[in-house]
């Protein structure tokens, strides 16, 4: 198997199989543009990507790595949220600092399929709940005053789904 | 409220109206962004370590920027990510926008107002225009005038509307309204405004520049009061209108109509529906003339029309069909009783749009198997297919839909002459990925043996509708559970064979499905997504399946009106197990008492439609949990409950947000 270095922002070194760590459309895009091959020594920077989350991800990548490539969404799709594997939910019971770095790496380094079932889960965590509950699952100050908020709430009570 | 400097900005360069925004092109609107990319790279480059959202920025990046973006996502790829980078080093982590905007694109409308309110970071999110697109600002039975509510406080508002709707609203004076925020409405409909003038539709309709959708319904007063001038002398105020909509007028006329069509020279989307019904022939022949030469002149624009249940004859469809060069893809036309049943004008029409992509021919009440032969043999493009009582279609028609490989969505309802060999042909002859709704009611001529074959071939159904079906029972509802996981509509209206054992799985006589001796049942919560459940009229339901199985996390609306047998018991077990519903019916089920309403007014923090028609246990302390808990109720159904007190009405007036004061 050929394999190719991922060096994350700490200066780790992780030895990778290529298929795997091309599943990153950033990493494919790097490979290809700068026609770093299989055989050279150098280790691809990923100075966004600490080596816990980097580790996470591969984790993540190398459990998918025989996943049909997703097709484009198409917008008639209604957007689910349940869909999520069990293997991927038992994988993203990890704490909210490290689910949104996750989120961050997927999303730099343009791994499709991390980012959807990672923002599900999020939305998961949104879904049903009222803005004080939301606020306090996120730990989110609320820097709306009082009648900023009263003001959306009001305009609120006129708003339908189309 | 004093408006800050900030929302202020927000209101004004954040917007996607102004400068350029002329530009009709979605992709001339893609050129400008990227010029603006390319431009404002090298400043931000060096402002690198200023601490987001700068807002200053903010305001200077997006004073060209037509569309809705903030600052942070014009900002060139690298060096967003090393500020996303550098937050998360400093900060604790939080979510950036283009994630958030990916994370609320999984949620609902109500979810994501939820989530909008939870800061303001977030309430920006809202701002892009694809959560814009999907709500509606809908006034009802109030005043539209600047001193009153609602429009004295949507004045002091921070944010946009796009679309907005008025039914039966009352228009007083000059409003601010429309000059504030006009620049970003694209849709806007008017239902039953009786006092809605030609003069104050243009003054609404110049402040609109950008609108794309024009709607009128039941405007007959309109048409009454307004007198039109010579046709020369039109300017076309609505240069974005794309979609233009009566419904339900009488009153217009030849004039009216050629008024409305030259002030929107871009129109590429015509509905006349349910109209023209209580009018004369000549004049109406006039009008379909006139409709007939409107479609002639726009025929290179015209990609949809939709005459649906509009006193439309043969002879205008012979003359619609003989229009050369148009290209339409929608078409809808339902209702034409007094169709010939031999060489009909609507096959002459399909043979020249083969690119039809929609098709409504809905109550097309003499549309023969020889017709529908012809339109599955020329569309073959067809995705919607509407034949909702067509009833002279059999199974020899129907037969031939099988040729439609692109079929999305399917409705055959109340074409009682099909039987399963028709419909086993036609639409589960193979695995179709693409079908996502199905609509069965009222077909007698099907028998359950099709709901399995349904669930084994059309496995991404997120719509069905067997209201009135005789073949739904214990068992074909199992099946249903087992592996349509997509579901998100399920009407089972009055099939009256279902009963508990079928829904909760529990007690069943026989298993649905065994394997060797493994017997696996399933329940109705298996369908997790599901949003709308109808079982009104099922009465063998009881409180066993609401507690038992009536999990659903994003269950919007229910229907169990006549399930006769539910109690309090049941009704207070799924007010806490379905957080998210919003509409209830449980209209005739007798033995809901006031605990049940306090049960669904005290944990039902979103219900806005509840209807408890004709439920005598009713008294005075159910009103009063309403208007103690209910902080979103629009619409309450209190007819035929005859214990309630007289003065009911008057109570519930302390409702804030009720649209309708129920009288009992």
């Amino acid at each position: 198997m050929p394999t190719i270095k991922l060096q994350s922002s700490d200066g780790e070194i992780f030895d990778t199989d290529v298929q795997i760590a091309k599943c990153s459309g950033t990493i494919k895009t790097m490979l290809e543009d700068l026609g770093m091959d299989e055989g050279d020594d150098e280790a691809v920077p990923l100075p966004n990507v600490n080596s816990a989350i980097l580790r996470k991800v591969l984790q993540w990548a190398t459990y998918h790595k025989d996943d049909p490539i997703p097709v484009e969404d198409d917008d008639s799709k209604e957007k689910r949220t349940d869909d999520i594997s069990s293997w991927d939910a038992d994988f993203l019971k990890v704490d909210q600092g490290t689910l949104f770095e996750l989120i961050l790496a997927a999303n730099y380094l343009d791994i499709k399929g991390l980012l959807d079932v990672t923002c599900k889960t999020v939305a998961n965590m949104i879904k049903g709940k009222t803005p004080e509950e939301i606020r306090k699952t996120f730990n989110i100050k609320n820097d709306f005053t009082p009648s900023e908020e009263e003001q959306v709430r009001k305009e609120n009570e006129w708003c339908e789904e189309k | 409220m004093q408006m800050s400097i900030e929302s202020w900005f927000n209101l004004h360069y954040y917007g996607f109206g102004q400068e350029g925004a002329m530009a009709s092109d979605e992709e001339e609107e893609d050129d400008e962004d990227e010029d603006d990319y390319q431009l404002q790279a090298e400043p931000v480059e060096e402002i690198d370590d200023r601490e987001f959202p700068f807002h200053d920025d903010v305001f200077y990046i997006n004073l060209k920027a037509p569309r809705v973006r903030t600052g942070f996502d014009n900002l060139p790829t690298e060096v967003r990510l090393r500020m996303e980078h550098l937050r998360l080093i400093l900060m604790p982590p939080s979510i950036g926008f283009q994630i958030l905007i990916n994370v609320f694109r999984y949620l609902n409308t109500f979810d994501r107002n939820s989530a909008a309110l939870a800061c303001k970071r977030w309430f920006e999110v809202m701002r892009y225009r694809e959560f814009l697109d999907e709500v509606c600002f809908h006034f009802e039975e109030v005043s539209i005038c600047d001193g009153a509510p609602p429009i004295e406080t949507f004045l002091r508002s921070f944010r946009h509307f796009s679309t907005i709707k008025l039914t039966k609203v009352q228009f007083n004076g000059y409003c601010e309204f429309w000059d504030l925020f006009g620049e970003h409405i694209r849709e806007i409909t008017f239902v039953n405004c009786t006092n809605i003038t030609k003069s104050r539709l243009t003054m609404i309709l110049k402040r609109l520049p950008f609108l794309e959708c024009l709607a009128l319904e039941e405007c007959d007063e309109l048409f009454k009061s307004w007198t039109p001038v010579d046709k020369k002398r039109i300017e076309p105020v609505c240069r974005c209108l794309r979609k233009l909509t009566l419904r339900k007028s009488n009153a217009f006329t030849v004039e009216h109509l050629d008024y409305l069509i030259a002030m929107g020279p871009n129109i590429s989307s015509l509905e006349i529906s349910k109209c023209l019904k209580q009018i004369d022939a000549p004049t109406r022949v006039k009008i379909l003339t006139c409709i007939l030469a409107i479609m002639e002149r726009r025929k290179k624009k015209l990609r949809s029309v939709d005459f649906s249940y509009t006193m439309y004859d043969d002879l205008f469809l012979k003359q619609f069909a003989e229009i050369e060069d148009m290209t339409l893809s929608q078409i809808s036309l339902s209702f034409f009783e007094r169709a010939p049943i031999k060489e009909p004008g609507i096959i002459d029409i399909l043979r020249c749009h083969t690119n039809i992509v929609h098709l409504d021919l809905s109550s097309f009440l003499n549309l023969t198997d020889f017709a529908l032969i012809e339109i599955t043999s020329s569309l073959y493009l067809l995705k919607t297919l509407k034949l909702n009582g067509c009833w002279l279609l059999t199974d020899f028609g129907v037969e031939s839909i099988y040729k439609l490989d692109r079929l999305q969505v399917l409705d055959l309802s109340d074409c009682d002459k099909i039987s399963d060999r028709g419909f086993m042909k036609a639409i589960v002859d193979r695995r179709r990925d693409c079908m996502c709704q199905l609509y069965l009611s009222m077909l007698p001529g099907l028998t359950d043996s099709v709901i399995l074959k349904i669930c084994l071939t059309l496995l991404n159904l997120t719509v069905i509708d067997f209201c009135g079906s005789d073949c739904m029972n214990d068992t074909s509802v199992q099946f249903l559970f087992c592996y349509l996981k997509c579901l998100r509509v399920l009407r089972l209206n009055g099939c009256v064979k279902i009963s508990d054992a079928g829904l909760t799985g529990e007690n069943l006589p026989v298993a649905a499905i065994e394997i060797w001796d493994v017997q696996t049942t399933f329940s109705v919560s298996e369908l997790n997504s599901l949003q709308e459940l109808q079982l009104s009229g099922c009465f063998k339901v009881t409180d066993i399946t609401l507690m038992h199985s009536f999990r659903f996390r994003e269950l919007k609306e229910l229907n169990l009106a006549h399930c006769v047998q539910i109690t309090e018991i049941g009704i207070e077990a799924m007010s806490l197990n379905c957080p998210a519903l919003e509409s209830i019916d449980l209209s005739d089920c007798f033995h809901v008492n006031d605990r049940a309403v306090e049960a669904l007014s005290k944990n039902l923090l979103r219900l806005r439609i509840l209807k408890l028609v004709r439920l005598p246990l009713l008294t005075g302390a159910s009103i009063d949990s309403l208007v103690c808990n209910c902080k979103m109720l629009r619409y309450l159904y209190i007819r035929g409950c005859n214990k309630l007190p007289k003065d009911s009405g008057d109570r519930l007036k302390k409702i804030p947000t009720l649209r309708n004061i129920p009288k009992c």
